[in-house]
């Protein structure tokens, strides 16, 4: 009983749908005819130009993740793609062709995520200088403040090395707090962090302390740049004669190294 | 010849300010001298090859790399200040 009042269902709608397409495919016809005109009367130039603007419309919406805000982006009709332009590259009279991009909400989360960050290990600095005075540093040795501060450099290098930065800058009467700083950064940096951490370590390498000293050349040796071979090569005198002979065979070593 | 890891260059570093008049170096060498019932464990090293491989035995216990400073010592010195010194089997992870 069940399965024929399902087939019967079925045949209607299978009826009523042909009936439907019956009643409408005279006005739908005439419509395609209709706009087939219209379209055989088009300019077909202006038409392509006005499919070109929507593409080029669309796809500006759609900016790649790794523009900044600051990036200006027009699009070259020409051959469809972008050309992506910094201000300082951009002319008076390529402006007009320029689109801005309003807002780039990505770069603001990170930014904001990066001064939350930066804000809790501000909070957490007193009591992360006095670990690092009291703790023991070893050459090639992690310790409980190395692994702290390499946690902290995992989830947010950007905000830790800023922090790294205003922790030496505010403990400069304080030497033990600088080498155990610079000590740390000879343990988790990697390459291409240099240029931003450099001004430490040459302050430290113009120190008085050879303990200071020596843990900015231990930065420098695992560093390996021209620009740390410079810094090492201003320096003239060293507090004793252990560390001038240390700087000396790593300073030997990168000029053999980079040329 | 014999040899021992040390530290931290500073911390042998002679133009540290020492506040005794008797005293031959800076107090914080100390923390690399420390002892295991009273005796100070040293590698020993015959040829060059040996020196090699007490670096390498002394650099396992590291997390990083990074310098090894280590003193050599002539084993004439130490008969001459009287210290003893005897043999034992190392124990490292190195084969």
């Amino acid at each position: 009983m069940v399965d024929t009042l399902a087939k019967t269902s079925f045949y209607q709608q299978l009826v009523d749908i042909q009936d439907l397409s019956r009643r409408l495919s005279k006005p739908l016809m005439s419509s395609i005819e209709s706009l087939n005109k219209q379209m055989s009367s088009l300019n077909l130039d202006v038409y392509t130009e006005a499919l070109k603007s929507y593409t080029s419309l669309a796809d500006l919406y759609r900016v790649p993740d790794y523009l900044d805000t600051s990036v200006f982006i027009r699009h070259d009709v020409e051959d469809g793609g972008f050309i992506v332009d910094t201000p300082s590259m951009s002319s008076a009279s390529q402006d007009e062709n320029i689109l801005t991009i309003a807002e780039n909400t990505r770069a603001n989360d990170v930014n904001k995520a990066n001064q939350e960050y930066l804000e809790y290990l501000r909070s957490r600095s007193e009591e992360i200088a006095t670990a690092i005075m009291r703790t023991e540093f070893e050459d090639g040795m992690d310790n409980d403040v190395t692994l702290l501060i390499r946690s902290f450099a995992r989830r947010n290098k950007s905000a830790t090395y800023n922090w790294l930065d205003e922790l030496y800058s505010t403990h400069l009467n304080l030497s033990s707090v600088l080498q155990g700083i610079l000590r740390t950064l000879a343990m988790i940096t990697e390459r291409g962090d240099e240029n931003f951490l450099l001004p430490m370590v040459v302050a430290s390498l113009r120190s008085n302390s050879s303990a200071e000293q020596e843990a900015a050349i231990m930065v420098i040796e695992e560093w390996r740049t021209k620009e740390c071979l410079e810094a090492l090569c201003s320096i003239k005198n060293y507090s004793s004669e252990m560390i001038a002979d240390y700087a000396e065979m790593v300073t030997k070593e990168l000029k053999e190294e980079l040329g | 010849m014999l040899i021992r890891g040390i530290a931290s260059l500073a911390r042998w570093d002679g133009t540290t300010v020492v506040n005794r008049e008797d005293a031959t170096t800076a107090g914080d060498v100390i923390s690399d001298l420390r002892t295991q019932s009273n005796t100070l464990s040293v590698w020993r090293a015959d040829s060059p090859e040996d020196i090699n491989d007490a670096i390498v035995a002394m650099s396992l216990n590291r997390t990083d790399v990074s310098k090894i400073i280590a003193l050599l010592l002539d084993e004439k010195d130490l008969s001459t200040m009287k210290i003893d010194f005897s043999d034992a089997i190392g124990n490292s992870d190195a084969k």
